[in-house]
Formats: C-alpha cells, structure tokens, sequence
C-alpha cells in the first residue's frame, strides 16, 4: 500500500515535468501550429546553466532555476524571432513542413551542441535541500509545488491580463484577432518566451532528482507531445490534468506491468487513443 | 418507387452537439434534371452537400443514388459510384499540369496499371470541352480562378459522372465569367445528360439555371417548386428579406 | 525529364559498377554505406516526398528490418536469403499495422506521432537486453551464406550485392512512381480533399505507400546487419531518422533521383568529417535550416531555379 503511495507520488511529481513542458508546447502549438520540438532542447541547456550557477558560480538554487528559465525563454523568443517567424506567412505550400523540419533540427543542433561542449557523461546536480516527508525529500514535493505554482501563475496571466487575452484570442482565431487589432508579433514572441521559461523550469526543478546529460530533454519532450496531442488543447486545466494522469500510469505500469518498457506507455496510449477516437480525446486533432 | 429518381434522400438529419444542422430534409432528383438548392448563410446546405458527398455522416435518414443506398460511405467510394463534385474554395492539384490534373480524375476512377489510350483520349476531349487545351501544359497553381474552377469541372467530368453536386461554383467569378459558367453547365447538362445539383446563395445563378429548386432555411426544406414558384412563394421571400 | 533520368542512373550505376575495380578498400566501404543510405532515402522519398506526409520514423523501420533478420539468423538459423525477404515482410506488415491508425492523423500530428513511435522502437531495441542484448550491441552476426560459388564473406561481393538490391529497388521504385499509382500518390500529396473527392482511396494509397516505403528500409537494414554484423540500438535512434530526412531535404523532395544523390553527397561529407566527429552532426543541423532558409526544394529545386523551371 505504502509502495503504491509512493509510486503515485512519483508519477504525480514526473508528471508535472511532462505537464509543465506540455503547457508551453500546447500554447505555441495552438498559436503557431508548430510542435517546438526545440523546447526538448531549451530544456537541456537550461539545466546546464542551472547546474553552472550552483556549481561553478555558487548561486543559491532558486537563483538558478529564474536562471534556468531565462534561458529557455531567451533561447525560445530567439529562435521564433530568428526563425519560425520567417516562415508564419505561410506563403508557400511546404511552409507548415519546413517550420516543423526547423523545429526538429534545432532540437538536433542543441542535442549535438551540448554533447560536443559537455559530453554525454552525466552530471550531479548538487542537493539544495535536506530531509523528507512521508518518505518523500523535500526536493521532490517541491516539483509538484513548483508546477502547480508555475500553471496557476500562467493561468493567471492568460485570463486576467490584457496579454492573455490577445493570447487566447489568437488561439482562437489567429486571423480574426490580427483584424481585431491583436498584435501577432508580440502574441508569438510571448507564448514562446512563456514555452522556453516552463521547459527551462521544468529542467532545473527536475535536475537535482537524476542527473544532467546532453539527450535529458528526449523523453519530457516525447511525452509532452502525447499530452499536448492527446487532449488539453488549449485548456490549462487540460494540460495538467492529462501531464500527471500520463507521470501516474507511467509510474504504475512500471510497477506492476514492466519497468523496461516504462517509457513506451504513452505510445501505447496514444495509438491506442488514436483507433478509439482518431480525432484525440477532445476532438481538436 | 427509388428508381425512378436518381438522387433521394429521406428524412435526413444532422446534428452536431444538440444543434439541428439539418432536419428531415425529403429531396428527389430525377435524372438529367437542374436542381439548385438555396437558403441564407447557415441554413445547412452546406452540410446536406457534404452528407450527399461522404464528407459528413448523417444522424439519421437516408440518401440513395440510383435506389443504392450511399450514406455513411466513404467521399472516394460515392465518386466512383457517379457522383462529381466540385468545391466552394476551388481546388486543383496546385504543382501539376492542367493535363495531369485530369489525368488523375480518369485514373481515379478507372485503374489500370498504366493510364489507357482511352483514357488519355477522354482527357483530351474534357480539356476541348472545357477550353483548356491551350493550357494544358500550364501548372494548374498559376491559372485564374475561373480557369481553375474549369480544371475542377474537368476532373470531376472526366470519371463520367451521371451527377454533379456544385459548391457555390460562382464563387469569385465575374459576370461576364459567370454568365459564360452557366452556359457551360447548361450544355453538359443537355449535351451530355448530367443531372446537375447546384448549392447557391446567389439567387440570380439558381434562377437562370435550375428548373427546381429547393429553399433551406435553419436546417429545414421550407419549400421547392420551379423558379417563379419559388420567387412568389411569401415564405422564401420573408425568409431571404428576414436574414438581410 | 523521365528520360534525364534515366541517363542519370545509367551512368551511375556504371560508375558504382566500376568503383570496386580500382578503388581502395576504404573507398568501397563508403560508398557501400552511401548506398545503403541511397536506399533509406529513395523509399524515404516515395513515401514522403511523393505521397506527402512527413515521417520521422524511417530509422526505426530500417533497425526493426536489420534486428528481425540479424535474431532469425542467429536464433533460428535460417539463411540469410530466407531471413532478408522474411525481414523486409515483417517490416512491411508492421508498418501496415502502425500505419492504419497513424496515417488518419493529418499534417504535424502524423509526423509528431512517427517521431514518437520511432523512439519507441529505440527504446524496446535498447531494453530488450534478453533479445537485442541491448546496449551491449548485438555482435557475431554471419555473414550472406555461398550462393553460386560467391563467397559473401568479402567486402567486394557484398557491395555487389547491395548494388544489386538497391538497383532492382530503384527500378521498382521508378515503375511504380511513373504508373498510375504515382500519379494517385501524388494526387494525395497535392490535395487530399479533391483526390478523395475524384475517386482516390487515400486511406488505402497512404497506408500502401508507407508500407512499402518502411518495407524498403527493413531490407536495407538486413542487408546492413550482414554487412556490418554488429547491431546498436543508437545506430538505429531519432538522429539516424533525422540524416535520412536531411539527406531527402538536400537532394529534393519527389524526385527519387534527388535523394539518392543527396545520400551519396552526404555520406561522403560526413566520411570526410570524421575527424570531429562531435562537430558534424552541428555543421549539418546547420546546413539543414541553411537549406529549410535558402531552397527548402534541395538540390532538384535549385537545379530547376537555375535552369528557370519547376519540377
């Protein structure tokens, strides 16, 4: 029983990993319609920076992890104003494609970047934090805590404040809100800073739990994608509900199904979700 | 009692969510008629065109070409049966020839291996009939609309369609091109017997083009008749005046 | 343009011919992998680059292909020349089967889902420590057993033998392509609304492309194994699904000719890039969205701005 605890305490917690990086892939998706694979790799690089400033420049961890996001939203404001916006026009057939081939070789570029300047030997992340609680450490919770926190602030700002609402409404309709006087430049330039800050965060949160090594963002990336395609579309709720729903069955089929395969459940979900209902959960795909 | 038309539906229905998009609409089509069906934006002749087409399944109801019932088959499967189409936004295959756009219409319907000399005369005749033989070598993406609604026209004609559903096919034409369309459909109708059903908001077109017409409004047949039944029926015209 | 073609390959499978009689081993040993490539990419392009959907899990199939024949050698015994055709089949059918339900799916979400699945199949080949030894590699694979006397033991017979699959592929490729099922594929690839609506099965067309494009890559991968007789899982993981799309991208899309060339160009860059070995998969992802930026139609495309036509 008490296993069973802590395995849905463990999904809960990794799951808000996958639901902290699906929250930003799911807004930059529904703006832009494109799956930013190269938040897999802001992630990569935001925990090494994170991992630097405690290490190399003794910042405190909280220190690091506004760090760690900075540089996501940076890397992630970058790359769309650099990149993915040369092609938003749309202005030729293969554009939708070429942004999305843009995407997977960024995350391919920073993949092999942060081999070649760290290798693949994986790096500690030094504890910041003592002790447990119902045999979870403190670091632990304070993923969960750190998410839920995260989700209810971007909440907050998407229904509340006067960006959010151009947010939403470019979600809705990105024509009909750019008629509507919504400024697209500055919707895309925010929803990816917002996308690259969570991955970032998501990074540095997680990074003291495992290690940190160049291919680290593969798998919360992956399984954000399945959350991002499997329901939630532009639903906060959505995204969080279906992040921690995919960390528990993970947690859970590891345990009593198989461990070596733990990683392959969301696939199975997500084909399994794709013969039942071939429009997604909710309809939107 | 079914063969006698060549295109009936019964009582069909399309709800999505709770909304009626369409509600037992009754329509019958006898061969080699011109039928237009009208009504106001959002009164549903869109979605009865895509249930006649595949795209959509219906609630309920039942749609039978030539006494088979075809609804809730696939869109490539009522193609092959004989029904064409076209499309309100008009679509060709964008980086292929005009002559390779047909060409695909007439091995779409009929396949063999290697494209027959047949079939590459048919297609040789739709581009004469619909004046594009002069292009037909001109990648489709670069002609005007008018010319690629006649692309369209030929890649529905070149399978031999006994039926041709039109999606607002005067969409983005100008007079003079339209007066030109409705003289086109006129002809393939007399000339090659293809019963014609036209989807329209424009009345003028459905006037001087249609021998029967049938008025949608919010889901429901309101009325049919011929055109001067129509344009003296007090219910379409409070229905039409209503909505502008 | 059908006829370019042909001279083009006439004269390339005549140098390709030629190359082992004069050529260093090493140099064999390239063009061997160069040409396995060839073969990724031109079964990459029939299904993408003709048919259209986007797909990121050519890698995949080309490991499931080189382990169902590498295992079925090495645990039932069976030849090489049974195991291959049996290999290509299974890969085949698997890819029907994943097909089916993903290819509903349009646009990003076909292509995010082969990414996916393609990282799943990296996954199973790396825990399946009891089958695939996983990250161990698995090792002692024979072999091509005698046939008329050659002894595929050599490097020289093997690349004949890959010339060999690879050119019947090509052949098979460019029928079906200049058939009428090219023509539906690519009806697809340019609407598949209207190809629907003028009588193309596109269900059936997508699932059949992307089985016999997967299908392909299976046999390219057991003709690597018995080549290279050492499998890892990462030879066959996300980045191996990347080169090959890079590889189409730089000799252009629905061309067929053009991947082949660009996986030929590419494997020799890369060759000649060994001594940074960290460094070049950067200098490519680079090229990649050089390439995305300046001619996202790859080297057909600039051939066709220069020569003032499209493709």
């Amino acid at each position: 029983m008490e296993v069973l605890f802590l395995q849905i305490g463990n999904g809960l917690i990794i799951g808000s990993v996958y639901a902290l990086v699906a929250l930003g892939l799911n807004m930059i998706w529904s703006i832009t319609d494109i799956p930013d694979f190269a938040q897999g790799s802001f992630y990569v690089l935001a925990a090494y920076v994170g991992l630097f400033a405690v290490t190399l420049a003794g910042l405190p961890f909280v220190a690091a992890l506004l760090l760690g996001m900075a540089v996501g939203a940076l890397l992630a404001f970058l790359c769309e104003r650099l990149l993915y916006r040369r092609w938003r026009e749309r202005t030729f057939r293969d554009a939708a494609r070429v942004q999305l081939l843009c995407a997977i070789a960024l995350f391919f570029l920073f993949a092999n970047v942060a081999n070649a300047l760290w290798t693949g030997k994986p790096r500690t992340f030094p504890a910041y934090m003592e002790g447990a609680v119902f045999g979870f450490s403190y670091m632990r919770i304070n993923v969960l805590i750190a998410a839920i926190v995260l989700f209810v602030i971007v909440y907050l700002f998407i229904m509340k404040t006067k960006q959010g609402k151009a947010i939403r409404a470019a979600s809705m309709d990105p024509g009909m809100a750019q008629v509507l006087g919504v400024n697209i430049d500055t919707v895309n330039s925010m929803v990816f800073a917002i996308g690259g800050a969570l991955s970032g965060g998501a990074a540095v949160l997680v990074a003291p739990l495992y290690s940190v090594f160049p291919s680290m963002g593969d798998l919360p990336l992956l399984k954000a994608l399945v959350v991002v395609i499997l329901g939630g579309f532009g639903s906060v709720a959505g995204v969080l509900i279906c992040g921690l729903g995919l960390g528990v069955i993970e947690a859970l089929g590891a345990m009593y199904v198989s461990s070596a395969y733990q990683h392959g459940y969301a696939f199975f979900i997500l084909i399994l979700v794709l013969l039942l209902k071939p429009k997604g959960l909710f309809g939107r795909v | 009692m079914q063969n006698q038309s060549l295109l009936e539906c019964k009582g069909l229905t399309k709800r999505f969510g709770g909304v009626h998009a369409v509600k037992e609409v009754d329509i019958k089509i006898q061969a080699g008629m011109r039928m237009g069906i009208i009504g106001p934006n959002g009164a549903g002749k869109t979605t009865l065109f895509n249930m006649f087409t595949g795209e959509i399944k219906p609630s309920a109801g039942a749609i039978y070409f030539k006494g088979h019932a075809i609804h809730g088959m696939k869109p490539h499967f009522i193609s092959k049966m004989g029904i064409g189409r076209t499309f309100q936004i008009v679509r060709v295959f964008d980086e292929l020839s005009v002559y390779e756009n047909v060409l695909i219409g007439a091995v779409a319907k009929n396949f063999h291996f290697k494209p027959t000399r047949e079939q590459h005369d048919a297609v040789r005749r739709i581009l004469s009939l619909t004046k594009l033989d002069s292009q037909k070598d001109v990648m489709a993406k670069h002609l005007t609309v008018a010319k690629k609604k006649h692309v369209g026209l030929a890649i529905a004609l070149v399978g031999n369609p006994q039926l041709l559903l039109l999606d607002e096919c005067m969409a983005g034409l100008t007079f003079v091109e339209t007066d030109e369309m409705i003289e086109f459909l006129h002809k393939i109708n007399t000339d090659m017997g293809i019963t014609l059903v036209v989807v329209e908001h424009v009345m003028k077109v459905v006037m001087e083009l249609c021998e029967n017409i049938v008025v949608i409004a919010s889901g429901e047949k309101i009325a049919e008749g011929s055109p001067k039944d129509i344009v003296s029926n007090p219910h379409v015209v409070d229905v039409y005046l209503g909505e502008s | 343009m059908w006829n370019t073609n042909r001279i083009i390959l006439g004269i390339m499978l005549f140098v390709l011919l030629a190359i082992p009689l004069f050529a260093s081993s090493y140099i064999v040993y390239v063009v061997t992998l160069a040409m396995l490539f060839s073969m990724l990419t031109a079964s990459y392009d029939f299904m993408t680059g003709f048919t259209g959907p986007l797909s990121f899990s050519h890698g995949a199939f080309y490991g499931i292909g080189a382990y169902t024949s590498a295992l079925l050698t090495l645990k039932t015994g069976m030849s090489f020349w049974v195991a291959m055709p049996v290999s290509t089949l299974t890969v085949f059918v698997f890819a029907a089967i994943v097909g089916y339900p993903a290819l509903k799916l349009r646009g990003h979400y076909f292509a995010v889902t082969t990414f996916f699945f393609g990282h799943f199949i990296y996954l199973v080949l790396l825990n399946s420590r009891d089958i695939t030894k996983g990250p161990l590699g698995l090792g002692g694979i024979r072999p091509p057993e005698s046939l008329f006397g050659i002894n595929f033991g050599n490097m020289t017979a093997m690349y004949y033998l890959i010339l060999f699959f690879g050119a019947l592929m090509v052949v098979f490729l460019f029928v079906l392509v200049n058939s009428s099922i090219g023509k539906l594929l690519v009806s697809i690839r340019e609407n598949e609304d209207l190809a629907q609506a003028s009588g193309v099965n596109t269900a059936f067309y997508k699932v059949m492309a992307f089985s016999i494009s997967s299908g392909f890559a299976g046999m390219a991968g057991s003709l690597f194994a018995h080549f290279f007789r050492l499998l890892h899982p990462s030879t066959f993981a996300w980045m191996t699904s990347e080169m090959i799309v890079i590889m189409f991208l730089v000799g252009g899309a629905g061309t067929l000719i053009g991947p082949i060339i660009g996986a030929g160009v590419v494997t020799f860059i890369l060759e000649l890039m060994r001594f940074a070995p960290e460094w070049r998969f950067i200098i490519w992802s680079i090229l990649l969205i050089a390439i995305l930026i300046i001619e996202p139609r790859g080297l057909a495309g600039l051939y066709n701005r220069i020569r003032g036509r499209r493709a």
